[in-house]
């Protein structure tokens, strides 16, 4: 293989690989950005996995429409997930840390309850209808570029588009503002008379969601089935990635692109033959993340409030 | 004739300690085990709408693990490496920390035994006094280490605790991959992702050695011991020792203990020191008790994360994750019976965990249940 070649198979592997953590991380964004840190974004991803792939099984008959609903499905589904996260976190006040590993804990049986349910303990692989490549007119002639950058499957493209509508939201519009303010000084909002409790869960929800589409993304685009524990631990890349991105929507889509990167050498390392394990490259998103905290590459801020029940009897 | 004013006072003095002791215990166990039967009631009315029957795939799991000698030695067996990491968690959410890295411990100190059994065992032939306790320290100070790394950074930069102790397990889950699959640590011959065996002579020995004809070819092991005297001893550290009111002081409120000059920085490194150490050790009696006596990937199925359950459940009381730990070794070992007989997917364990965590949740928002939690 010529190094050009290489390279654009490289960058196109990184963009995929990228999109389901990108999606699941725009979400938790905004949920950390309200105050509230999710650590069942596994769990959601899963749930969205398991739900979404089912969605487009039983809508096959739509043929081009039945990954849509199944993508639909799985972000419905991963709302649904936060919806009890939110009731647990943000209704009893209860601690994050544990409805997160709670809501973990119960996808990963609920996911593999269900999967044996419909198709037994061997449960041999079933495809279902799933996003196609998708090339963008004009754009996907560029050479070197159009096939990396331009020939994906639809979502990615809607992935990417998402990072700057979110970036406006919270940055320039008062809801966005006021979400932000939850996350920072929960009284102030209090004060002006809006409501913390409402503002937490529609960003909760949103973070469910996102996390149950990013998690559809993989039964539905990546590969066209569902196996048990697919995610394999990108819900919690996710929430690195929202550290290494300094909580900012732009700067976690770079952190996704870096994990992407992560993922597409590892997959290729050892096709090329090259004399490293490619665990290391597993590592170091979490290892870069540890560095990121602890401040020795440039200062993270967390929201000030985050991860703290509010109490407004305080 | 009787002494009967000491009799009197003996009598007196006992319903004394039934109204003051006996009593508060028995409320202070009433949330815990009403948990337990909303758990198991919630989780019967979801198995029941998958179209499985609940009481059937319950006696299935209560014959197979309480039916039988053999039955309550596996369920020992299974439980000791939840005990093992639900003290771990239970001391460090004593003391107000949140490590959630219990996972990363213990395959630290998993790893550290195999890195022991494998390479240095060698060179202390068929010296079991010296080579067991060598690899337990061996595991206990790898699994302290790798949870002083969470506190150094919480200490000195400031870091949160949950998610640096959440990328660590990854760190420690990748870093056991690169080790046993193509790293030094890999079998000898080179074909799967599993270290070799460790020595023979780094065995845990087993209770069928001392009592061949009572347990033969049972696997209960003295890591159960260990555990339980563990337990024990945690009990007394945490309710009878100076330190142990310190860490159970920083738990409730920071400011104030400190503003009674304890030093939260000493505390924090101390705990996370022992709570990696725990998990580390339970990693170790893993590799060190039972078959095949190696690492292999996916060597823990998400100890770390129940052990929060177990710890949560017992209201981090050391002595009661005794009892949480069995509870959730005979779910381990039940539920492959019901999987056998009912076929429901043994999997169905982790979601009877997670709905006993957000009962556990639910009942500390309940004002009747908060005043008697922990």
């Amino acid at each position: 293989m010529d190094i050009i070649a290489i390279l654009e198979d490289i960058l196109a592997a990184t963009i995929r690989g990228a999109t389901p953590l990108l999606l699941a991380a725009l979400g938790e964004v905004v949920a950390q950005r309200a105050g509230v840190i999710n650590i069942g974004i596994e769990g959601m991803m899963l749930i969205g996995a398991l739900f979404g792939w089912v969605g487009s099984f039983y809508f096959a008959e739509l043929l081009f429409f039945a990954p849509w609903i199944g993508l639909l499905i799985a972000g419905f589904s991963g709302l649904v997930t936060a919806a009890l996260f939110a009731f647990f976190a943000i209704r009893l006040r209860g601690d994050q840390v544990v409805i997160g590993t709670a809501i973990t804990l119960l996808a990963l049986g609920f996911t593999e309850v269900v999967y044996v349910r419909l198709f037994g303990q061997t449960g041999s692989l079933q495809s279902v209808p799933y996003f196609k490549q998708f090339d963008v007119p004009l754009l996907s002639q560029i050479p070197f570029f159009g096939d990396a950058l331009f020939s994906h499957n639809i979502i990615v493209y809607l992935a990417f588009l998402l990072v700057p509508c979110v970036y406006f939201f919270l940055y320039h519009t008062q809801l966005g503002l006021r979400v932000r303010a939850c996350g920072e000084h929960p009284k102030a909002i209090s004060t002006v008379g809006s409501s913390v409790s409402l503002l937490r869960t529609i960003s909760l929800l949103f973070a469910g969601a996102m996390a149950g589409i990013g998690g559809g993304y993989l039964s539905l685009a990546d590969v066209p089935y569902f196996t048990p524990g697919m995610t394999t631990g990108r819900g919690f890349i996710a929430l690195a990635i929202v550290i290494f991105g300094k909580w900012h929507p732009i700067k976690t889509s770079g952190a996704a692109l870096l994990f992407g990167l992560g993922f597409a050498l590892d997959n290729r390392f050892q096709a090329f033959g090259w004399d490293i394990q490619y665990q290391w490259f597993l590592m170091l998103p979490f290892a870069l993340c540890l560095a990121v905290l602890a401040g020795f590459v440039g200062k993270a801020e967390a929201p000030l409030a985050l991860g703290k029940p509010y109490d407004p009897s305080e | 004739m009787p002494n009967f004013p000491a009799l009197f006072r003996k009598v007196k003095s006992f319903s004394v300690s039934i109204r003051e002791i006996i009593l508060p215990f028995f409320l202070w166990m009433l949330t815990p085990f009403l948990i337990l039967v909303a758990a198991f009631i919630t989780n019967g009315i979801i198995i029941f709408l998958f179209g499985y029957n609940p009481i059937e795939a319950y006696v299935a799991a209560t014959k197979v693990t309480f039916g039988s000698l053999r039955g309550v030695g596996e369920t020992l067996v299974k439980s000791t490496p939840f005990l093992m990491t639900g003290l771990s968690v239970a001391i460090a959410f004593r003391c107000g920390i949140w490590n959630i890295g219990a996972e990363g411990q213990f395959l630290i100190g998993a790893l550290a035994a195999t890195w022991f059994g494998t390479k240095i065992a060698v060179l202390l032939p068929n010296t079991p006094w010296i080579a067991v306790p060598l690899c337990l320290s061996m595991a206990v100070v790898a699994g302290g280490l790798w949870g002083i790394i969470p506190a150094v950074l919480k200490v000195t930069r400031g870091v949160n605790e949950v998610i640096s102790t959440i990328m660590l397990n990854y760190v420690a889950i990748n870093f056991v991959s690169l080790m046993i699959d193509g790293g030094p640590l890999q079998e000898t011959s080179k074909t799967g992702p599993q270290s070799d065996p460790i020595a023979e002579w780094v065995f845990l020995p087993r209770l069928s050695e001392f009592l061949p004809r009572l347990f033969e070819s049972h696997r209960i092991h003295i890591g159960i011991g260990i555990a339980v005297i563990l337990a024990i001893a945690l009990t007394f550290v945490l309710f009878r020792t100076t330190f142990g009111f310190q860490l159970r002081a920083v738990g409730e409120g920071a400011a104030a203990a400190k503003a009674a000059g304890i030093s939260i920085a000493h505390n924090t490194l101390r705990v996370f020191f022992i709570s990696g150490a725990l998990a580390g050790l339970g990693g170790a009696i893993e590799i060190m008790a039972l078959v095949p006596h190696r690492l292999t990937e996916n060597f823990s199925p998400d100890y770390g994360y129940t052990a929060i359950a177990v710890a949560l459940l017992a209201k981090l009381h050391p002595l009661v994750t005794v009892a949480t730990a069995l509870l959730f070794g005979a779910l381990a070992k039940g539920s492959f019976a019901m999987e056998a007989e009912v076929g429901i997917s043994r999997q169905v364990t982790l979601m009877m965990q997670a709905i006993i965590l957000l009962f556990v949740i639910g009942s500390s928002a309940v004002k009747f249940f908060r005043k008697r939690a922990l």
